[in-house]
């Protein structure tokens, strides 16, 4: 029910709320005891952490113009040609994902590429769509490339070399082709040239220009030092909230801290939605729902062609279904049950790709989304939405399923 | 005579020039521009995939908006231009609409007495320029459901336009 809540949610109603009163439910029927509740929550500190660094450093970047900023070297450098700005922006795209995450590329990066691409007089739709399918296809590049990451690998802890070994190649390949098929798909629209001279209309978001480079600095120690957090395996939610806190020391000694601008941009809801989120999977693993839901992970026995697939479709499904970051702590806890022991890794590697990769099917990875836009349909409105079923479902498949075989072939 | 003019952006200054040479007598040319919200709803339902997470900024959001309204101003700026500079001179009217282009166009035909709508019937993407899709989806409604006469011109579209 809570779920359902979340997903529907009804007169607008936060998805903390249901989550939050879904998960104190189990603690007062005793489905969960408040001991367990209590250990759920604080194993995940790092996760809380990364959420809160990530939103303060997207933030900060983003109210200094650094995205304004490299969105409009984007496009200078793609020399009006509309196919080279398309390029561009995957590449744009995949940087931003890489260290920032799917978050800040899709809540950042995606509006001020449409405010672009309109000046420029060019249809906004190959490029937000870019945005939207790269922050996801990106989103396993680095372990800090999505939350979802974070959280798998709090879990299951794996060496930066394995992860790259495994994953680095599977990326790749992912974001080649979501290009690829995306030139095909938007041939007409990337034909032909744009006039670049409307970029002086454009606001170059530099209004402070030693605070901006003290904050594209900033941003880039903080990717290295991601890499080496990563690498040592130190908690990257400390990292996160470290450079969030320097970056907001920056803004203030700039004068351009704005305490309540700062409060608005970080969505303190998603805190209560996880925590709750973390009960109720708690209350499904001492009932025993995620050990029943470790049997899907175990459909493809125990080759490790049979693994990969396995969890990448379950994972798959899974966010198409209810969301993914729902669908992850709920496959984290069942990865747990299952009997794969060496194949651990393997199944985390592929819960990870699946996760990050499904959602790019259906606009919002949600049953709910589907049902909506039925609904839409009924009242015969606009559904723009369907536009991107459609171009999800030619290029999520063919990338679920060649991240498979890559993970298969890595893992021999 | 009234006549509207449907500029969308591509080869508008060329459909007005087209109109003015090949209808008239003209009274009254009125320009319409309408702002597709259909890839700004895209941006909001992308924004919704990230369950629980933040929202787009609001200057991220009046952006957006600023560059749609500066982008029609512009298109039906140059379609005006473009009609004083052939020698037109009678009234220039232009409005902006926001949402579906097909169905706000024909909203507004019915409100402003036009004599007949003149566009470019864009072809959709991946069509048969033959039969019933040879035109593309708004052409074909306005084609439809316009209360006044419809000017095709079998222009140049963006295609022709690179």
């Amino acid at each position: 029910m809570a779920l359902l809540l979340v997903l529907f949610r009804p007169r607008q109603l936060s998805e903390a709320i249901p989550a939050l009163a879904g998960a104190a439910l189990f603690v007062l029927v005793g489905a969960v005891s408040p001991r367990h509740a209590g250990q759920a929550l604080l194993s995940h500190w790092n996760l809380f952490l990364f959420f809160l660094g990530l939103m303060t450093i997207a933030a900060v970047a983003d109210t200094a113009g650094v995205f304004d900023w490299l969105a409009q070297k984007a496009a200078l450098l793609s020399r009006g040609s509309r196919r080279r700005l398309l390029l561009n922006v995957f590449v744009l795209g995949t940087v931003m994902t890489a260290f920032l995450s799917n978050d800040a590329t899709t809540l950042i990066l995606t509006p001020i590429v449409f405010t672009l691409a309109t000046r420029f007089g060019l249809p906004p739709r190959p490029y937000v769509f870019s945005c939207a399918f790269v922050a996801n296809t990106a989103s396993f590049l680095l372990p800090v490339s999505n939350p979802i990451n974070v959280l798998l690998l709090d879990r299951f802890p794996i060496p930066l070399s394995s992860y790259f070994v495994h994953l680095l190649p599977v990326s790749v390949l992912a974001i080649a082709i979501n290009l690829v098929v995306f030139l095909i798909l938007f041939r007409r629209e990337v034909r032909g040239n744009f006039r670049l001279a409307r970029m002086d209309d454009v606001a170059a978001g530099k209004a402070r220009p030693i605070f901006f480079r003290l904050v594209c600095a900033w941003l880039l120690a903080t990717a290295g030092i991601y890499v080496l957090a990563a690498a040592r395996q130190w908690p990257v939610g400390l990292v996160a909230a470290m450079s969030g806190t320097g970056l907001i020391a920056a803004a203030w000694l700039a004068g351009t801290l704005s305490w309540h601008n700062l409060a608005k941009e970080i969505s303190w809801s998603l805190f209560g939605f996880v925590a709750g989120m973390l009960i109720l999977v708690q209350g499904l693993e001492d009932a025993g729902i995620t050990k029943a839901l470790a049997r899907l992970l175990e459909l493809g026995g125990h080759s490790a062609s049979g693994v990969a697939i396995a969890s990448v479709a379950t994972a798959a499904v899974g966010a198409n279904v209810i969301n993914n970051l729902p669908a992850s702590l709920v496959l984290e806890s069942a990865i747990g049950h299952t009997g794969a022991g060496s194949q651990t890794t393997l199944l985390a590697f592929g819960t990870l790709v699946g996760a990050d990769l499904g959602p790019n099917l259906t606009v919002v990875g949600s049953l709910s989304t589907m049902l909506w836009l039925l609904i839409l349909r009924r009242r015969d409105l606009e559904v723009s939405a369907l536009e991107y079923l459609r171009v999800g479902a030619m290029v999520t498949p063919i990338m679920l399923l060649c991240s498979a075989a890559v993970l298969w072939l890595t893992s021999r | 005579m009234r006549v509207a003019c449907c500029c969308d952006g591509d080869g508008s200054v060329e459909l007005v020039e087209r109109v003015l040479g090949r209808v008239g007598p003209i009274r009254a040319l009125l320009l319409v521009h309408c702002i597709d919200l259909g890839p700004d709803r895209d941006v909001h339902l992308i924004q919704e995939r990230l369950l629980g997470r933040q929202h787009i900024a609001e200057r991220h959001q009046q952006a957006m908006t600023a560059s749609e309204e500066a982008r029609a101003a512009e298109i039906l700026g140059d379609a005006a231009a473009e009609a004083v500079q052939t020698g037109f001179g009678g009234t220039i009217e232009s409005q902006v609409l926001h949402g579906r282009p097909e169905r706000e166009i024909v909203h507004w035909l019915e409100t402003t007495a036009a004599d007949a709508v003149a566009l470019y019937p864009r072809p959709p993407a991946r069509q048969s320029p033959a039969g019933p899709r040879s035109i593309g989806h708004v052409a074909r409604y306005i084609v439809d459901h316009a209360p006044c006469d419809v000017l095709l011109l079998r222009g140049p579209g963006p295609w022709r336009l690179r």
